[in-house]
């Protein structure tokens, strides 16, 4: 297991999720955990935490334009059939192992993204269109999208957990220090 | 830069500034107006219920609920004016009102759905410029309004499925 055990290259964790990738990704969880916890309870944290949820996922896009290396989304998003082929050959139990993210856990970072962005927007709308129909749907809309943010973000837990039993490896700590085994 | 990475990051600069405007424009950043204060209209809550607040007036963002277990929609004083100090809402003034705080008043909404022809009304609250309320149409079945608190305008009415 320690890496002294096997002092060469070939096994060396290696750096893979830069600083700001990591920073942005626990930035996030912390933002929406609190936003959804305060939800319709503490209004002012919510707020704040609403907005720092944008600005997190405002940042990570801008990130994944000029950050480089495997922050960039070329480097990880792929198309539909590529990311389906990846879930037969998980389902058939022998996925290849990507160091980055794999196919459909790239097109799942995406709908993360996508998913907090339209929540935190579609809460600052119902929150400033108070006198219109628009706000009103806008409103519905919010805690919809909170809830089913929340249930990709429990999926995206159990593809990390089960991610790491199926390669031997530890993802949650790998998102922490940024390396991975080889 | 790919063209994927150049979209994502289009889209990223539009969040990332709109959000640093909208954050600047806010409540958060912006003073909040001073709560209206109203005279009390006469309306008595039912009898041990503890889940309505008899503060005059109310807060932004404050909410109140009305009779948790339901209760009689109280009549509207500021079209009977039983008691000779009708109030009409917000509009009237107690002690440090402004003229520019909101017209209707938790009171006149819940008055309002007695009006629409709603039995009981179960649950009212203030949130963000609008009051929510539930009540119970003549048979029974339960309904979700909607009223503007600056205008009392109805923007909603619906069965709650």
């Amino acid at each position: 297991m320690t890496d002294a055990a096997y002092d060469d290259d070939a096994t060396r964790p290696v750096p893979v999720w830069d600083l700001a990738v990591r920073a942005l990704h626990w930035g996030l969880a912390g933002a929406f955990t609190l936003a959804y916890l305060t939800g319709e309870e503490i209004w002012t944290i919510h707020e704040v935490a609403g907005f720092a949820v944008a600005a997190i996922v405002g940042l990570r896009l801008i990130w994944g334009a000029v950050g480089g290396g495997r922050a960039l989304f070329s480097d990880f998003v792929r198309g539909p059939a590529t990311s389906l082929a990846y879930l037969g050959d998980l389902v058939r139990g022998r996925p290849r192992r990507y160091l980055g993210h794999n196919p459909a856990g790239g097109f799942f970072a995406v709908v993360l993204l996508l998913l907090t962005a339209a929540t935190a927007v579609s809460g600052w709308v119902q929150a400033y269109q108070t006198s219109s129909l628009l706000g009103a749907l806008m409103h519905e809309a919010h805690e919809a999208l909170a809830n089913i943010t929340l249930g990709a973000v429990i999926l995206h837990i159990g593809a990390a957990v089960l991610m790491s039993l199926i390669h031997r490896e530890n993802l949650p700590r790998s998102m922490v220090t940024g390396r991975k085994r080889p | 830069m790919r063209l994927i990475d150049a979209a994502f990051g289009a889209l990223g600069l539009v969040l990332a500034a709109g959000t640093a405007y909208a954050a600047l424009d806010s409540d958060l950043t912006a003073a909040r107006p001073t709560p209206v204060q109203i005279e009390h209209d006469g309306f008595e809550a039912p009898e041990g219920d503890e889940g309505y607040d008899r503060r005059d007036g109310y807060e932004d963002r404050e909410e109140e609920e009305y009779g948790r277990s339901g209760g009689p929609i109280p009549q509207a004083s500021a079209q009977n004016g039983q008691d000779g100090a009708g109030q009409t809402g917000g509009t009237q003034s107690g002690e440090g009102a402004q003229p520019t705080a909101q017209p209707l008043s938790l009171q006149d909404a819940i008055a309002r759905t007695g009006a629409m022809g709603y039995t009981r009304v179960l649950e009212a609250e203030y949130e963000h410029g609008r009051y929510e309320i539930e009540a119970l149409d003549d048979q029974g079945r339960k309904v979700e309004i909607y009223l503007d608190a600056q205008t009392g305008q109805t923007l909603k009415q619906g069965y709650d499925d």
